[in-house]
């Protein structure tokens, strides 16, 4: 790795919550570290409940860790800011809003003029494919274009950094297929800073660049893969079955 | 040949049809009471008539029923202008909810009927005690709707907003309220019905005036066709008055699917 200072750092982070009725405080990440450089793809995969969105919201500055710090170029995060933009699991979409409203959100709430961040909002639309649905409420789509809008949602922000929260788990696997192909060609077009967490250990092959295997609870970075395959990249390629098989051998996750 | 047409008037004519056939079903029963215990439909009807004709305590009945309306209209704005933000506030901001949540927990229980007494020592039996009662009933059910509808906003919205930047402020109004919106206009559907029927209550006792005075009337007068007259009048109005609300619920929250 370089030694020039990384896009985003986690230097010892821990994050522990009160649990109601319990006296111990429930440890969920414990001293996790990691760096990203500029415009790295780095999935972070690990198994359900083991603090992958803790640490997402940690680097969002949507909670506070317990002790350690996040470095976004050098200084430390204390509150969200439009230098980052999160795509959620549960897409967290606002049901009121339009497509194009919703995707605009960003932009509305940074006061950027009506006519101005509905240009905007168009141009992400038609990057995610979802043309023609701009006047159309979450309610009427499916859950694989609902995180559509949510891609573009966040897109359309600028951000340097996207924060990416299981955005295909709910998905079934022909859409998921199909979602994770065109992420990876769309960060190809408008290449971000990006941290994605998932579970699902043959999206991590095909979409990062590394890979950080995180433990069950309490979290913690148990191990790191460089993914050297070239673009396009194939589910059936043989460098991509040898890591899958690398890295299921070393977790307990298994597909 | 039931082609489009045919389903466009099915839903009016099964409308059409309940309601014939509830008075169809009214009118046999009348046959075979005693028309001083139950009038039929058609001398309702009649009783109608007269009744807008002929004033009833020097006012004519639309003039009575203006006067109910009047009343609602004006407790059910101040519980809107004071209730909803209450309710808001109380959901969004811990303090005010535990500030002003014992005391509602303590006021719920009490049925608005139950005021009148007291309203009636405070402000006398004229318009003073009959705004307030329907103020009463309406204000609570505003205050605990837009409160439980704010109280179950999905956190996720506001997470969402927060991450993009936006403001506490931002957040209450761009998202925490609209996202309430649905629970904001059960409630004020709930508190209009509340005030209706609170008006009436309220006009039973020592009123010269309004709906609840013809009924009162007519039992004085020992007529039932004209209680009656009084009976579908409230229905009526109430009914006109939620169905206006719904109306205004779809036109501002285009992006809720409905069951029908
Ligand atoms: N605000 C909170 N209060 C208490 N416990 C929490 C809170 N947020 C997360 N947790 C706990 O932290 C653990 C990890 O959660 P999470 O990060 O959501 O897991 P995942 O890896 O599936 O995203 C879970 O056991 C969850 O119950
Ligand atoms: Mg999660």
């Amino acid at each position: 790795m370089t030694k020039q200072t990384a896009k985003i750092e986690c230097r010892d982070l821990s994050k522990a919550f009160h649990v109601p009725g319990q006296d111990q405080r429930l440890l969920v990440l414990d001293r996790v570290s990691l760096s990203v450089r500029e415009n790295e793809f780095l999935v972070v995969l690990g198994p359900g409940q083991c603090g992958k969105t803790v640490l997402l919201n940690c680097i969002a500055g949507l909670i506070e860790p317990s002790a350690g710090q996040v470095l976004l170029g050098g200084t430390p995060v204390t509150r969200p800011g439009p230098d980052r933009a999160m795509v959620f699991q549960r897409y967290a979409l606002m049901p009121w809003k339009t497509v194009e409203h919703n995707v605009a959100f960003g932009l509305a709430v940074r006061g950027v003029p009506v006519k101005e961040r509905l240009a905007t909002a168009h141009h992400y639309i038609d990057l995610v494919g979802l043309k023609g649905f701009e006047k159309a409420y979450p309610e009427q789509l499916s859950g694989g274009m609902k995180q559509r809008v949510g891609i573009a949602r966040a897109y359309a922000n600028a951000p340097d950094i996207l924060l990416m929260d299981e955005p295909f788990g709910a998905l079934d696997a022909q859409t998921r297929y199909a979602m994770e192909q065109d992420l990876r060609s769309i960060w190809e077009k408008d290449k971000r800073t990006v941290i994605f967490v998932t579970n699902n250990i043959e999206e991590a092959i095909y979409l990062g660049d590394r890979i950080l295997v995180m433990s069950v609870l309490p979290g913690r970075v148990k191990a790191e893969y460089a993914i050297d395959i070239p673009s396009p990249r194939n589910y059936t390629d043989p460098a991509f079955l040898t890591y899958r098989k690398q890295i299921s051998n070393a977790t307990d996750l298994s597909l | 040949m039931i082609g489009r047409l045919g389903k466009r008037l099915m839903p009016a004519a099964l409308t059409t049809g309940s309601l014939l056939a509830f008075v169809a079903f009214w009118q046999v029963v009348s046959l075979y009471t005693n028309p001083d215990f139950l009038p039929s439909p058609g001398r309702v009807w009649d009783e109608a008539v007269r009744l807008f004709h002929t004033p009833v305590g020097g006012k004519d009945i639309l003039a009575h029923v203006g006067f109910s309306l009047r009343r609602v209209l004006t407790a059910y704005l101040w519980a809107t202008v004071l209730g909803l933000p209450l309710g808001l506030c109380m959901g969004w901001n811990r303090t005010c909810e535990k500030i002003v949540s014992p005391i509602f927990e303590l006021l719920r229980p009490i049925p608005p009927i139950a005021w009148i007494p007291i309203a009636i020592l405070w402000l006398g039996v004229a318009e003073g005690s009959k705004v307030f009662i329907c103020f009463v009933g309406s204000f609570v059910i505003l205050v605990l709707n837009s409160y439980t509808g704010m109280r179950y906003v999905d956190p996720l919205l506001i997470d969402a907003a927060r991450s993009f930047g936006a403001s506490r402020r931002q957040q209450f109004f761009n998202v925490a309220v609209p996202a309430c919106l649905p629970s904001i206009f059960a409630g004020l559907q709930n508190a209009l019905s509340m005030a209706w029927m609170c008006v009436l209550a309220a006009e039973l006792v020592g009123a010269r005036e309004g709906v609840g005075f013809i009924i009162i009337q007519g039992m004085d007068l020992n007529r039932p066709p004209m209680i009656l007259v009084g009976m579908i009048l409230i229905g009526i109005v109430g009914s006109l008055l939620a169905a206006s609300l719904r109306w205004a619920e779809r036109a501002l929250c285009p992006w809720r699917r409905e069951l029908v």
